[in-house]
């Protein structure tokens, strides 16, 4: 069967300048990200700030074009050119990371929810009320105190559930997450997650869910990539990836996690080493982005970039050395 | 001063912002001690009062914020009885801050070398070493004196903490208080620093108040920590204790809904209930709402630490 | 709007200006013919006329409440104008961002630099005097700053995710600005508006005053104008300027009031400020950059 989204070898360069006088360089926030989503599939996208992962959001919500690259969902492939059509919004929908952004100051929870729908004409003006009601039953909140609140009125994770219902109000096909719980408390991340998880499970609706946060990863999706500097590293079942990490990058990210059980121990030069230099994505040399941070690193690191290989059933690696 | 005195001391501190809606009390009555090369950690989710209590005992709290009650003393020295000019006078040499945005508040027009000489001078007088000392300061936290004449958008984000960390150490203070310092940074750019910052603590013996909202990074550093709900400290203990066996029903719903990246925790639950809204607090105890052990007394008057000696106290009268 | 009224300093500006629109409305009605010569020149305020008469021996009481219509009116009418010119193209400008904003910023730019007061002088010399070419003249030289205002406002709010929400939504362009950038900018508009209208007034004043308007007529300008042409300070009477003079500065005064407490509702901290003062006060306690202690004072 044909993945519900399919993006192949995407890339997007931003120019950027540096000085009125000096040559213009490209900055490369994505280069051939190749990524396919199965309907009903949970994805998990993680890596640090700067790796890409936000871009591949905004580009699957198009609200950003790829430079190159395809991009098909179901078997159409999407003329990225032009504005997106009101099919492909329907079918694809985008939770903000910032509930404190993403929800106007001035109208009400009411009106975020009702929008898309009269938008597309999935409800009237006379029976929108009734169906925004059940949407806000379904994030779990009480329409009757919440429908005509303004976001101010409400708590950052409160708002996160308007921001979701307002997302599921079209029923989409693929929902993208950016972030959806990076904003808010520890204690009530898991209440979010848990409402995303479900309505997956319910609708069968794929997840792509962008987070820096392995924990998430792994509490939600069922596969997941790992992005370091604009490219997919590492992917596979999430089990898979998380217990057993073949990129050293993956690797570095897992033992840095914060552990209550085993102090922390004083710094050596490697630490610093490894912790040093974000990776050149302006003008990049050839070779591998993480050379210079990895401790296997071997001649070929830096002379091209590795290909993706094969590790296990699902897993795949961009690594010279396995 | 005695060796043992403690380096920061915190009476009853409360705190209130003086808004035309009402008085919101941001800190009530917090009491804290860290004995000098203690690292000590605070820790609570957004309005815990965690970032307002450590402005308070800066006293750069910003209007409508106000002190309304509590003493604080830095190196046995009464700080809310201080002028402006004796806070200055206190501020970097005896304690000094790392934001969690010190990496924006460098100057971008200066060099870093220069910024750290700058506050170097300004307690010390004009002075020939200032140069070498700014160097080997940069060498101790790891981004290297060749470094000096760089400009901070020379420097990564994890390069620049570190500069504010070599700022906070400039004038050997005994206490430097650091409040999320790694929250805009990577985990593995974290990770170093914080090492670098535990290798720093074991050779000058320093102590740290270290404020953030990511228990398990606490837990990891500190040796003594403290859990702050609704401006009120909630439990308080030794570290491994905490991890180990949480008594307050909020620290274990904190424990309990963190999302483990390996197989070792059990399945996480969310706390119940929505985070208190500090102008219209219950009576009694502010975690009551969403307690499920709440009992009646824990509506009628607020619990507080015990005053007592213990190492492991909790404000909460179901457990203790 | 409740949040206005609720505010004391915004109240005293709303009941002053209400004072002046009833001025400029019913006015010249209770004060008569502003233009009949009712006794000899430059006589000082008396019982039959309250503030003297002027130059020509006409009541200057009358001549001040007759100039308040002409004057306000093309005051507000400026005001609406360039701040709806300015909105229109500031919003589309930080909204469509891109070549769009190059050509739009580059025109404000251009009306920017241009120097306003010699500008606003050579062309109402040039064009019929009237308050049909102030207005004109005050629009063409007023525009590009609300412009200015309003775009960098829009800039900021398109970046923000609730834009992008509504595009991920599938709305148009057309009902992104309108219903959800517009409404946003609605206290800063109202702020512009404000400026706008004072700077109208004042620059109408101004240009009248120099004789560049239709001295026939009586506004506020030509009042100072004529009392100017009649040697009035020369002469030392006083009252012949002072009542049109303060009725300006009242005007602003009072536009001013309103502007702040507009302020105070865009921004919470300004509107807290208050409260804080009053408990230091209570306390004794003057605030400086430190922390203040209200220990045991409250």
């Amino acid at each position: 069967m044909n993945p519900l989204l399919s993006l192949t070898d995407v890339c997007r360069t931003f120019p950027v300048s540096d000085g009125f006088f000096s040559r213009t360089k490209t900055l490369h926030a994505l280069s051939n990200v190749s990524l396919d989503v199965s309907r009903g599939e949970t994805i998990a996208l993680v890596g640090e700030s700067g790796s890409g992962k936000s871009t591949v959001a905004k580009i699957i919500a198009r609200l950003l074009d790829p430079t190159s690259g395809t991009i098909k969902l179901g078997d159409e492939l999407i003329d990225t050119r032009r504005r997106a059509p009101l099919s492909y919004r329907r079918r694809v929908q985008l939770v903000f990371q910032d509930p404190f952004g993403s929800l106007n100051p001035i109208h009400t929870v009411a009106h975020h929810i009702a929008r898309p729908l009269l938008r597309h004409g999935l409800a009237t003006t006379e029976d929108v009320i009734p169906r925004v009601h059940a949407l806000l039953e379904q994030v779990e909140l009480n329409p009757a105190t919440f429908a005509e609140r303004r976001p101010h009125e409400m708590s950052g994770g409160q708002r996160q559930r308007v921001a979701i219902a307002r997302a599921l109000a079209l029923q989409p096909e693929l929902v993208v997450a950016d972030e959806p719980t990076s904003m808010l408390d520890v204690s009530i991340r898991i209440g979010v997650l848990d409402l995303l998880r479900s309505h997956a499970e319910d609708n069968d609706t794929a997840y792509v869910l962008i987070t820096h946060d392995l924990g998430a990863a792994r509490y939600f999706a069922k596969r997941i990539a790992v992005m370091y500097a604009g490219r997919i590293v590492e992917e596979g079942p999430t089990r898979s990836v998380l217990d057993g990490a073949a990129h050293p990058y993956t690797k570095l990210l897992l033992e840095s996690l914060p552990q209550p059980d085993r102090p922390l121990g004083a710094a050596d030069e490697d630490d610093d080493r490894r912790a040093g230099g974000a990776p050149v994505t302006v003008d990049p040399p050839p070779g591998c982005p993480f050379v210079d941070r990895c401790d296997r690193a071997i001649s070929a690191c830096r002379e091209a970039m590795p290909e993706i290989r094969r590790v296990g059933a699902e897993h795949r690696v961009r690594c010279h050395v396995l | 001063m005695m060796d043992d005195e403690p380096v920061l001391e915190v009476e009853r501190l409360s705190v209130a912002y003086l808004t035309g809606r009402g008085a919101v009390p941001a800190v009530d009555e917090v009491s804290l001690t860290i004995a000098p090369g203690e690292i000590v950690g605070l820790a609570g989710e957004s309005g815990c009062g965690k970032s307002t209590l450590i402005r308070s005992i800066l006293r750069v709290l910003p209007a409508p914020g106000a002190i309304i009650g509590g003493d604080v003393r830095i190196a046995g020295q009464d700080v809310l009885a201080m002028s402006e000019r004796e806070l200055q006078r206190l501020r970097w040499r005896e304690v000094s801050w790392v934001s969690q945005s010190a990496m924006s508040s460098l100057n971008p027009v200066m060099t870093i070398g220069a910024q750290i000489e700058d506050v170097i001078e300004a307690h010390e007088g004009r002075n020939a070493k200032a140069t070498t000392r700014a160097g080997e300061l940069l060498d101790l936290v790891g981004v290297g004196a060749r470094r000096l004449s760089a400009y901070p958008h020379e420097l990564s984000g994890g390069q620049r903490q570190r500069v504010g960390i070599a700022l906070a150490l400039a004038l050997s203070p005994r206490l430097i208080i650091m409040d999320e310092p790694t929250t805009a940074l990577d985990v593995v750019v974290q990770k170093a620093i914080l090492q670098r910052v535990v290798a720093l603590q074991q050779e000058r013996g320093f102590s740290v108040l270290f404020i953030t909202h990511d228990l398990s990074l606490m837990l990891q550093l500190c040796a003594r920590v403290g859990i702050l709900y609704a401006g009120r400290l909630v439990e308080m203990g030794p570290a491994s204790q905490i991890a180990r066996a949480p008594q307050h029903p909020y620290t274990r719903g904190l424990l309990g809904s963190r999302l483990a990246h390996d197989s070792s925790g059990g399945s996480p639950r969310p706390i119940p209930g929505t985070p208190p809204d500090l102008l219209h607090l219950p009576p009694g105890c502010a975690f009551a709402p969403r307690c499920d052990r709440a009992v009646d007394d824990c509506r009628r008057s607020v619990p507080r630490l015990p005053t007592t000696a213990a190492e492991h106290r909790v404000a909460c009268p179901v457990v203790s | 709007m409740n949040a206005i009224l609720g505010n004391r300093n915004a109240l005293l500006g709303l009941v002053i200006l209400a004072i002046f629109a009833a001025m400029a409305l019913v006015g010249p009605i209770m004060v008569g013919d502003a233009t009949a010569y009712v006794g000899s020149p430059l006589e000082p305020p008396s019982a039959a006329h309250w503030l003297g008469t002027n130059g020509q021996g006409q009541d200057v009481l009358a001549q001040t409440v007759a100039g308040a219509r002409p004057t306000l009116a093309v005051g507000f009418i400026v005001g609406i104008a360039v701040v709806a010119i300015g909105a229109f193209i500031g919003t589309a400008a930080g909204y469509f961002g891109g070549r769009i904003d190059g050509a739009l910023h580059l025109v404000i730019n251009v009306f920017l630099v241009m120097p306003g007061l010699p500008l606003m002088v050579v062309i109402a010399a040039y064009l019929p005097p009237g308050p049909v070419t102030i207005a004109f003249v005050l629009i063409l030289t007023g525009w590009a700053w609300s412009a200015r205002v309003i775009r960098s406002q829009a800039l900021a709010l398109r970046k923000q995710d609730f834009v992008a929400a509504s595009i991920v939504s599938g709305e148009g362009h057309l009902r992104i600005i309108v219903i959800e950038i517009l409404p946003n900018l609605l206290p800063l508009v109202a702020s512009a508006f404000i400026g706008a209208t004072v700077y109208a007034i004042g620059a109408q004043v101004g240009l009248e005053f120099l004789g560049l308007g239709d001295v026939s007529q009586i506004t506020w300008g030509t009042n100072l104008y004529w009392a100017s042409n009649d040697a009035a300070l020369l002469t030392g009477s006083w009252w012949t300027f002072v009542p049109t003079g303060a009725c300006v500065a009242l005007v602003g005064f009072a536009m001013a009031l309103v502007n702040h407490a507009i302020d105070e509702i865009g921004n919470p901290r300004l509107a807290a400020q208050p409260a804080y003062e009053r408990a230091l006060e209570r306390a004794g306690v003057e605030a400086g950059h430190a922390t203040v202690v209200l220990k045991g004072k409250r």
